[in-house]
């Protein structure tokens, strides 16, 4: 990829591949790393993408399997348990942070779901082929995950 | 606002700190090591250290498994969420075997050594992400000092272990492949990973109740059997052990399992198989909420996922063939990539998933939580979950409703009039519509109900012989 593609590809797709790491990872450090990860991996990319959405996916595709790498990893595997989140950025307002806190309270295969859903807008056939599940695993999770946030969140969360 | 506009505009404000630069790839290029942000430091912080707390010893049971002394986790509140700077002591049992076996005595005095190594991180902080050295021989434990290096092969040669070589990643499909079948067919596994030994770890769901029509649900787990003769790092946080009730069981093939109730979403199965260990994490527990499973369990379900695995299957240990492994995941996911829009093979075969799109166990949950809402009189939740507009026809009259707020002035004359039979008949299991349109039945056609968009579900229909709400335009989805 040429420099030019590649700048491009930073501003208009850094923070996508932030919020698709973060949401794997539960951690804005390894998130960090993630993205010097997967952009590495576009430097190198040679084929050329057949548009913007192509670009958008395949680095949706990466991002999702650096992050299964870096789960895999010693560092990450001690922690079997899930009790511990990250701290709680700042936000415009009261309802969104404690939006943030309870997806960041959720197990990684929740998190990750609910984020190439409502936030990349993937539909549940490619979420499932993203990561490697049956589409009713991905229908099961989002169900979860939304019945947990509406718990939590009360009117902040509509009723699905 | 709805859920996707509340999310987007949330998460769009979270971003990252890295900075992407083409011309540090270029110097990488050229042979310089590229600065990543340092994590390292960061990741052991998060470790679940040990504390010098010791706890009593024990002899029965769960606390034959306890690591000898505390660990210390970030402390949380309420709401789950970390209290920066304040820590917790916590049960930790061995996921290698009881506690005065050579791997568990081990894996504390390990945990013992790293909890007084590097607290401040200074070390790691200055190797970063440059190569330490160390990772061919110890890639994968949590070694990046000479000293670490020399500690744990102390450790190793005092217990007579051996240390990890090789993992694979294991994807749904290849379990067979990597252990055999060990499971039954309630039993689904998700993605997991294998060493060169035979020790496996995977999060798996189970269907409990299968042949009972209130059975109840899908359970999920962390399932890991580890080989003896071999260190494992890997401890559990199980909390407060007096909060489990535990007893014996012997399974359905014969194997005899300490099994532990816990109070919260946390419930063990142990077996000590003679070359292997197993444990079962398993995720509800007598009060759990459905988080992660499809609600609290008693014994009898803890005994029924006992019984879902096939032990004997797993002895003796075998050394899996680790480079068929990644062969198998590969074909996984090029048969996903081939798969016809819309359906798994698994998924096709089964008709309610064929016609609706709705998985059995979605539809369960869905008609759970309606029968729930309805029994306490919920009534504006249960306003929200239908399609509108709908007719609704009572004794009083007939009206065409276009919103839930239209809806609640008729729910007592409707809904409120038969709730309680209403909610008991909803315990009936979810069939296709017979009259086709993607909408699924159930209490002998009291409720159809069908996907309006990627996973949502609503009402198109609720009726009695009394009263009816009905899509008002027919039976369309959206």
């Amino acid at each position: 990829m040429d420099k030019a593609g590649f700048t491009h590809a930073v501003e208009q797709y850094q923070n996508t591949v932030y919020r698709t790491a973060l949401h794997a990872l539960g951690s804005p450090q390894d998130a960090d790393d993630a993205v010097q990860e997967v952009f590495l991996r576009l430097f190198r990319y040679k084929a050329p993408f057949e548009s913007e959405e192509h670009l958008r996916r395949w680095l949706l595709r990466v991002t999702v399997n650096c992050c299964r790498d870096v789960l895999k990893s010693p560092w990450r595997r001690r922690r079997v348990s899930w009790e511990e989140v990250p701290e709680t950025p700042v936000f415009d307002r009261p309802e969104q942070a404690a939006l943030y806190r309870e997806v960041m309270a959720l197990p990684e295969k929740y998190r990750t779901v609910l984020n190439l859903f409502y936030y990349e807008e993937l539909g549940v056939r490619e979420i499932g082929k993203l990561l490697g599940v049956g589409e009713s695993t991905v229908t099961t999770r989002l169900a979860r995950a939304r019945r947990r946030l509406k718990e939590r969140l009360g009117e902040d969360w509509q009723d699905e | 606002m709805s859920n996707r506009e509340f999310y987007q505009e949330t998460f769009s404000q979270v971003r990252g700190t890295a900075e992407i630069r083409w011309e540090d790839y270029q110097e990488m290029r050229r042979g310089k090591t590229l600065k990543w942000v340092v994590t390292l430091a960061a990741a052991v912080g998060l470790l679940a250290a040990l504390s010098a707390l010791a706890v009593a010893a024990n002899f029965f049971g769960l606390r034959d498994a306890l690591l000898p002394e505390k660990g210390r986790v970030n402390a949380v509140d309420e709401h789950d969420v970390v209290v920066p700077g304040e820590v917790e002591y916590r049960d930790f049992v061995s996921l290698s075997g009881w506690r005065d076996t050579p791997e568990s005595r081990a894996l504390a005095e390990w945990q013992a050594f790293l909890d007084g190594y590097d607290r401040d991180g200074a070390v790691i902080g200055a190797i970063g992400n440059s190569p330490t050295g160390f990772e061919e021989d110890y890639g994968l434990y949590l070694v990046y000092t000479q000293e670490m290096a020399g500690k744990l092969e102390e450790i190793i040669a005092r217990h007579g272990l051996k240390l990890h070589s090789r993992m694979e990643v294991v994807l749904p499909e290849s379990w067979p492949i990597a252990v055999g079948n060990f499971f039954k067919e309630n039993v689904t596994p998700y993605s997991g990973y294998i060493y060169e030994n035979g020790t496996f770890r995977f999060d798996g769901d189970a269907e409990l109740g299968a042949v009972d029509l209130k059975g109840y649900g899908t359970i999920e787990y962390q399932f890991s059997r580890s080989v003896k003769g071999t260190f494992d790092d890997v401890a559990l946080n199980v909390g407060d052990l007096s909060d489990f009730e535990e007893w014996g069981w012997q399974t359905a093939d014969g194997a005899s399992v300490t099994l532990g109730l816990g109070a919260w979403n946390r419930s063990l199965i142990l077996a000590d198989l003679g070359d292997s260990f197993v444990l079962v994490n398993v995720l509800a527990g007598k009060e759990a909420d459905d988080t992660f499973s499809s609600g609290p369990i008693g014994r009898e379900e803890l005994e029924e996922l006992a019984d879902s695995f096939v032990y004997s299957a797993l002895t003796p240990a075998r050394e899996p063939d680790l480079d068929a492994i990644p062969e198998a995941n590969d074909r996984y996911m090029e048969e996903l990539e081939n798969q016809p829009v819309g359906v798994t093979p698994e998924e096709f075969e089964d008709p309610l998933y064929g016609q609706t799109g709705i998985q059995i166990a979605v539809a369960r949950e869905f008609l759970q939580m309606l029968a729930e809402r309805i029994e306490a009189g919920e009534r504006e939740e249960i306003a929200e979950l239908i399609a509108y507009p709908v007719k609704v026809t009572a004794p009083g009259g007939e009206w065409t409703v276009n919103t839930p707020e239209e809806f609640l002035e008729h729910y007592d004359e409707t809904v409120g009039e038969s709730a309680r039979s209403l909610a008991a008949d909803l315990s009936w299991d979810p069939q296709p519509f017979a009259g086709g349109k993607g909408l699924a039945a159930a209490a002998d056609g009291a409720v159809w109900f069908g996907l309006v968009e990627d996973g949502v579900l609503r009402i198109f229909t609720l009726q009695t012989d009394q009263w009816s709400i009905r899509a008002a335009d027919g039976i369309t989805q959206g």
